[in-house]
């Protein structure tokens, strides 16, 4: 692909996608600054992936991987720095949902916690997490993160269990 | 299904963002300051190689007695081995092909297996090579001081903890890489 090609491709995928790439980098960093070098790396790598861009998969699909495959190479560096532990689906299935209801007063500290439950958990789990939070359906889920459809829907079912356990049905997240 | 479902998404969806944006023009600045920040780091790795094989290379001319200076010799040798095995290993490299064309567990999962690899290898390439060389100097450099035995011994055991110290640390990183790369099946076998 041309360098103007490239471009376009680039800023047409910013334009449809930006704001979601923002929802990504909240998934993998907590901390502002550190956020924006994540966002800033993802940009970068999504550019320089559109010289490759050959269009056999959509653009939401190659936006998505590029993206996550980014924030994954950087959990993997920030992780083993910070000696951070990740864990599974399965793990927070188990886990006690903190805080009550009674502390969940408003939307925005539901979404922080939604955000800090998803810092904890594994890549691959991370993944399949934010791309449900998107609304994507589980073919779509599939095709960006290379699981089988039965792995996704398990997944996926194992998510809105979670989610059902932490945020209790009927909260005032309810919007 | 619970009624809590649509909610969070649309309280994801709806959450409010920075509007981080960067031009065109800012995107092929900060890609050209990467390759020039690599580019920099190589050349300080050759440089600081290339110091350290003038200094061994001085050593070998003026130490007295023939196991120091074919000690300081081996040192420049395996100097010129590691700068080698970094240019070959590292160089300037740019975004792989397979950050964008792999699916996320395919690429997660090659990640993790050159970290792997990376920490298995480097003492290898990264320390191994000055053995043979800091043994036979500081071997020659007791033979020459019957004197300084002591302090020649305390360098030695200084020096053979930290190489055992560091092989441990990688031997232990790798092995939890690889528990993760094994813990990946699990993603495809439901």
């Amino acid at each position: 692909m041309s360098g103007i090609g490239q471009d376009a491709r680039y800023t047409e995928a910013v334009a449809e996608y930006g704001h979601a790439l923002e929802r990504l980098a909240q998934g993998y960093e907590a901390d502002r600054d550190l956020r924006r070098d994540l966002l800033q790396d993802i940009h970068l790598a999504l550019w320089r992936s559109f010289a490759l861009f050959d269009g056999r998969c959509s653009l939401r699909t190659w936006v998505y991987r590029v993206a996550h495959n980014a924030a994954a190479s950087y959990v993997i560096t920030r992780r083993r720095a910070r000696f951070e532990t990740l864990i599974d689906l399965e793990t927070l299935e188990r886990a006690d949902p903190e805080p009550g209801p009674e502390e969940m007063a408003n939307a925005h500290q539901v979404l922080s916690k939604l955000q800090a439950l998803i810092r904890r958990l594994k890549p691959p789990d991370a993944q399949v997490m934010l791309l449900y939070l998107e609304d994507m359906d589980a073919p779509a889920i599939g095709e960006v993160t290379g699981l089988s459809p039965g792995a996704v829907s398990v997944r996926i079912h194992r998510i809105k269990a979670i989610l059902a356990n932490q945020f209790q049905e009927g909260g005032p997240h309810d919007i | 299904m619970t009624s809590d479902r649509p909610s969070l998404q649309k309280l994801w969806a709806n959450q409010p963002t920075e509007g981080f944006a960067m031009s065109i023009a800012e995107v092929r600045k900060q890609a050209d300051l990467f390759h020039r920040r690599t580019k920099l780091r190589n050349r300080v790795e050759y440089l600081s190689s290339f110091l350290v094989v003038v200094i061994f290379g001085l050593y070998a001319w003026y130490l007295p007695g023939l196991l120091t200076k074919l000690g300081s010799v081996l040192v420049a040798a395996g100097t010129l081995f590691v700068s080698w095995q970094l240019h070959r290993r590292i160089g300037v490299t740019d975004v792989p092909e397979l950050s964008s064309d792999a699916s996320c567990i395919a690429y997660y999962r090659a990640e993790l297996e050159r970290n792997r690899r990376a920490l298995q290898s480097i003492w290898l390439w990264y320390l191994l090579p000055f053995v043979p060389g800091l043994v036979m100097t500081l071997y020659g450099m007791y033979r020459h001081s019957p004197s300084a035995h002591l302090p020649v011994l305390a360098v030695a055991g200084i020096c053979a903890a930290f190489f055992v110290l560091v092989w441990a640390l990688n031997r232990w990183a790798a092995a939890r890489l690889q528990k993760k790369i094994d813990q990946l099946g699990e993603y495809r076998g439901d």
